[in-house]
């Protein structure tokens, strides 16, 4: 069963894009096979991963020439 | 509440479009002068940016487009030129948590093929749904999908 989900819908699953009955389906299959559970867990971490990086770039001050070239739309 | 102004709008979306510029090109200095052509062409066609849409798409669609015409321009890879430089400069602070984890996790995004990379920074580290995500990038929704499980399976592999 587990193979059968693919890594697509276990993505779905998490970002919680899956209509109810589909989503319990998986819900079901998730609490009868470890091997897919660790599977979910490892791509929760990776998103958690993934919404970490180039955290410190949005916190750099914008430099100067990049504010600049918005000069023209000041008045709008 | 009074509404933001267009161009401030604009400027508080301007650290996402250097994370993202920085993700493709590499350098500090060549993703803001990535980002600074992008405002430039962006400012020039603001008549066609409609009220009400979602301007952070509309801002990462131009950069995108302009990161494509500069690439055919200079007809070579924007990661080949900066032999060993990748992950990212600054991408990746080291005084983040979890430093070593997600600087693997950019050096491996980072020798992705374009078209899978692009998908899991515009879905992955940005947070668009894939509709958005196909919008920016002019491809199917689906293919957006099968990039991203395809690009997150590679990672997994790398753990």
């Amino acid at each position: 069963m587990s193979q059968s989900i693919g890594t697509d819908v276990l993505l779905d699953y998490l970002e919680n894009r899956l209509e109810p009955a589909r989503r319990a389906e998986i819900a079901a299959a998730l609490q009868a096979d470890p091997d897919l559970c660790q599977r979910l867990d490892v791509l929760r971490q990776q998103s958690d991963r993934l919404g970490k990086l180039g955290e410190s770039v949005l916190k750099e001050p914008i430099p100067e020439k990049l504010l600049a070239a918005l000069d023209k739309l000041k008045c709008r | 509440m009074a509404e933001r102004s267009l161009h401030d709008q604009i400027v508080a979306e301007i650290p996402r479009l250097r994370r993202f510029a920085r993700s493709l090109v590499g350098t500090r200095d060549r993703a803001d002068d990535l980002v600074q052509d992008a405002l430039i062409r962006a400012v020039e066609a603001i008549d066609q940016f409609r009220a009400g849409t979602n301007l952070r798409a509309w801002l990462f669609s131009i950069l995108r487009n302009v990161f494509i015409d500069q690439r055919r321009r200079d007809a070579r890879s924007p990661l080949e030129d900066v032999d060993g430089e990748l992950p990212a400069e600054g991408w990746v602070a080291p005084s983040q948590e979890q430093y070593a984890e997600l600087a693997d996790l950019a050096a491996a995004i980072a020798r992705m093929p374009d078209g899978m990379r692009q998908v899991i920074l515009l879905c992955g580290v940005e947070g668009f749904d894939y509709e958005t995500a196909a919008g920016i990038l002019n491809i199917p929704v689906g293919t957006v999908r099968s990039r991203l499980s395809r690009a997150r399976e590679m990672l997994k592999q790398d753990d």
